[in-house]
């Protein structure tokens, strides 16, 4: 099968085979969205999975291109799973291009009446996260947590053998070795990662890019959070709790993560509880749990499916007065 | 809270804190009009004298709506005038401790808060504002957290520049998040009703 677009440009569901990403918005309508997804667009190539937002766990985008430049596309849509083929516009070599035809594409998709065909089976849970290949910089720091972190050891990020940053508790301070303060690179499948302790590594040189260690942490989850939460705490099972509020005078946070760490400050909560108690974003969810993770103020309980999380809706429990305090400053 | 003349439901969050730690500046950076410092004069009797001395309050206020209300006060941190800080923080949102870290005593001075606004604390929310850290780095974060754990409590405590409106409110966020948890995590027969 493949895709028939009529006149009015309507697509026609086809069936292909697929490796995945899972976009961050599946709308092209918003310009910021679109730019966000060239962004991430630019990783296509070395990810087979991309962090996927709450909004876009219901649709998952599976995609592949071909050395003739067609791609195979599978919507997972609200457990529907359609297949689409389509074609990378070769007069249009820009990524972005190809983008909005995939988006188009989706929103055709959206359109479309509901199919004569079965349905097929809704995916089991966790299937979104199955497939997802293993981060190294994850699998690097989890090593090093798992062995016994020692928070008074100097040592060094290498990535793929030159150092990237170092941790000096003596100094209290995260040197970052290559880079402008503030700024992490990209994440490649190909990359690679070790701890080192500091007495190793030969070429170290202390910048005067360096930042307090908390900070650079914080720094590190958020920007980890693209990849979701840390893959040896992730999962409906896992709930969270905070054993130390990080400083967020001195950190760059949402308000968001504020209410948040409020939370699983007083208790234990899963991600998805704490995004519909708070109605903080995934990835602000996400971003302090991996943030915490690495500042080492967080714990973790694997429970049973029975035990309840903390129900209702934050909007019945609490006072107005709440409400409009936050909308007068606008919290 | 309504006071029947005005129909104005009011509501108030108290800032604690010693002279110079900024709970003045704190109220201007979020009020509606200038701070009021209003004077109470505080007569000590004992041995046939009287002392008098004279200690500010700060009051602020932020208009949420016709008839809703967020009362500011700031509440003398000098343990001298304790009496006057179940009076102040009764039925308050929230506390914010505000402690200079280039003052004197300053992580006695947040042992004793905890210690005498325990009640309120408990009852609602606090949070710790460290001011002048720019000046001094004294103490850390994680000195104060260590007093706060000697309480058995757990607080956020943030650096912050009392300046700037946007660090107040984020003790504001703090209190207001902290409050909602607790509802939600730990109702009483009060918030069911």
């Amino acid at each position: 099968m493949g895709i028939t677009r009529d006149a009015n440009n309507t697509a026609s569901p086809t069936m292909a085979p697929i490796v995945g990403v899972a976009l961050e918005s599946f709308t092209a309508r918003d310009a910021t969205r679109v730019q966000s997804m060239i962004d991430l667009s630019k990783r296509w190539l070395r990810y087979k999975w991309v962090v996927c937002s709450q909004d876009a766990c219901d649709m998952l985008i599976k995609k592949t291109t071909n050395e003739d430049g067609e791609g195979d596309i599978s919507l997972l849509f609200k457990g529907r799973l359609e297949d689409f083929r389509y074609r990378e516009k070769v007069e249009h070599p820009l990524r972005m291009q190809v983008l909005l035809d995939l988006f188009k594409l989706i929103e055709d998709f959206l359109e479309l009446e509901e199919p004569s065909a079965p349905v097929a089976q809704k995916p089991k849970k966790g299937f979104l996260r199955q497939k997802k290949v293993e981060n190294p910089l994850f699998k690097a720091l989890e090593e090093h947590f798992s062995n016994g972190f020692d928070a008074s050891a100097s040592w060094v990020m290498m990535r793929n053998g030159e150092p990237w940053f170092g941790i000096s508790p003596q100094a209290q301070k995260a040197y970052i070795n290559t880079l402008p303060s503030g700024q992490t690179p990209d994440v490649g499948d190909d990359d690679t990662y070790e701890i080192l302790p500091h007495s190793k590594v030969q070429k170290i040189v202390i910048s005067d890019h360096s930042m307090p260690i908390p900070e650079w942490w914080w720094h590190l989850g958020v920007f980890l959070s693209r990849f979701d939460i840390a893959p040896s705490i992730q999962g409906d099972q896992y709930r969270y709790l905070m054993t130390l509020w990080p400083d967020f005078g001195r950190l760059a946070h949402h308000a968001n993560h504020v209410r948040v760490a409020a939370h699983i400050a007083i208790g234990p909560c899963n991600a998805k509880t704490l995004a519909d108690l708070t109605g903080a974003k995934p990835r602000h969810v996400s971003s302090l749990i991996n943030a915490l993770w690495l500042m080492q103020a967080l714990e973790t309980e694997v429970t049973e499916d029975s035990e309840p999380e903390p129900t209702g809706s934050l909007q019945s429990a609490v006072p107005s007065i709440f409400n409009k305090i936050r909308a007068r400053f606008k919290l | 809270m309504i006071n029947d003349f005005s129909k104005i439901e009011c509501h108030k969050i108290v800032f604690a804190g010693a002279m110079g730690a900024g709970k003045t500046t704190a109220i201007r950076s979020i009020s509606d009009v200038e701070p009021v410092s209003t004077e109470v004069e505080n007569f000590e009797g004992g041995g046939g004298g009287k002392l008098l001395t004279t200690v500010a309050l700060d009051f602020g206020k932020v208009k949420l709506d016709e008839h809703t209300q967020l009362s500011l006060y700031g509440t003398p941190g000098q343990e001298r005038f304790k009496f006057m800080w179940p009076i102040v923080s009764r039925d308050a949102l929230g506390l914010v401790f505000l402690i200079n870290n280039n003052g004197e005593e300053p992580l006695k001075l947040l042992d004793s808060y905890l210690k005498h606004f325990r009640v309120g604390i408990d009852k609602s929310a606090a949070v710790v504002g460290i001011t002048c850290s720019d000046l001094t780095n004294k103490h850390t974060v994680e000195d104060y957290q260590n007093i706060i754990h000697g309480h058995e409590l757990k607080m956020p405590v943030f650096t912050i520049d009392a300046r700037r409106r946007d660090d107040v409110l984020l003790l504001v966020n703090a209190l207001l998040s902290i409050n909602e948890a607790k509802r939600i995590q730990q109702p009483t027969e009060e918030d069911e009703d």
